[in-house]
């Protein structure tokens, strides 16, 4: 039912060209762990929509890690 | 957990269930947006991030790529303009009447003003006007 919905409203926001009606954000927000305080602005990322909670909104928390693949 | 993958490699890592269920968020640092045939559950959150905010994360990281003093929330907010989205609803009811004052249109002039002139065709050209109002409407109701 929500994929159906996120659909509709993508469909409709896509066709009318008017990015307000479908506002889906993702922000990182990197801080200190200790202090709280942010170490850096927070940074916008693309949302990705193929995930089942895309049409939900939720805070994740946690450690970061990082990784790259070895050419 | 930032990953500059190239696209087979992300889509074989996504395709772990195991490990895709250890991690809470994945940030794919990849500028081209990403395709796939499937709607993922774990992670429960993916994200993506141009080349350049990927350089600023990493310069974050320790040399084994985790920092246990840097924590990080990700917020995914969807539809946070509720009143723009319901204004939908009126968009999509006056579609409904376009469309079902062009079917009404339609029938007239077929069945009723030129019902000696009228082919089967055009008769049946009815039939994509009336389908569009079912999609109108559906998503009409859907959207309210």
């Amino acid at each position: 039912m929500r994929l159906f919905f996120a659909h509709a409203v993508t469909l409709a926001a896509s066709r009318t060209m008017t990015s307000n009606l479908l506002e889906v954000t993702d922000t990182l927000y990197l801080q200190n762990s200790k202090s709280g305080y942010l170490l850096l602005e927070p940074l916008q990322l693309t949302p990705f929509p193929y995930i089942k909670n895309f049409a939900s909104n939720m805070t994740i928390e946690g450690n970061l890690c990082y990784a790259q693949t070895q050419d | 957990m930032a990953n500059p993958f190239d696209k087979s490699y992300t889509n074989a890592f996504l395709a772990d269930e195991e490990q895709a269920k250890e991690i809470d968020a994945l940030i794919i640092v990849f500028d081209v947006p990403l395709e796939t045939q499937v709607y993922y559950e774990n992670p429960k959150l993916i994200s993506r991030a141009q080349f350049t905010q990927g350089q600023i994360l990493k310069a974050y990281m320790d040399a084994d790529g985790a920092r246990e003093d840097v924590y990080a929330v990700l917020e995914h907010r969807y539809l946070v303009d509720c009143v723009a989205v319901k204004s939908l609803q009126f968009y999509y009811l006056f579609f409904t009447f376009l469309y079902l004052v062009g079917g009404g249109l339609w029938i007239h002039l077929v069945w009723y003003k030129y019902e000696h002139e009228a082919l089967h065709i055009q008769k049946m050209l009815i039939a994509p006007i009336f389908l569009k109002v079912f999609q109108v409407f559906i998503f009409a109701i859907y959207v309210g």
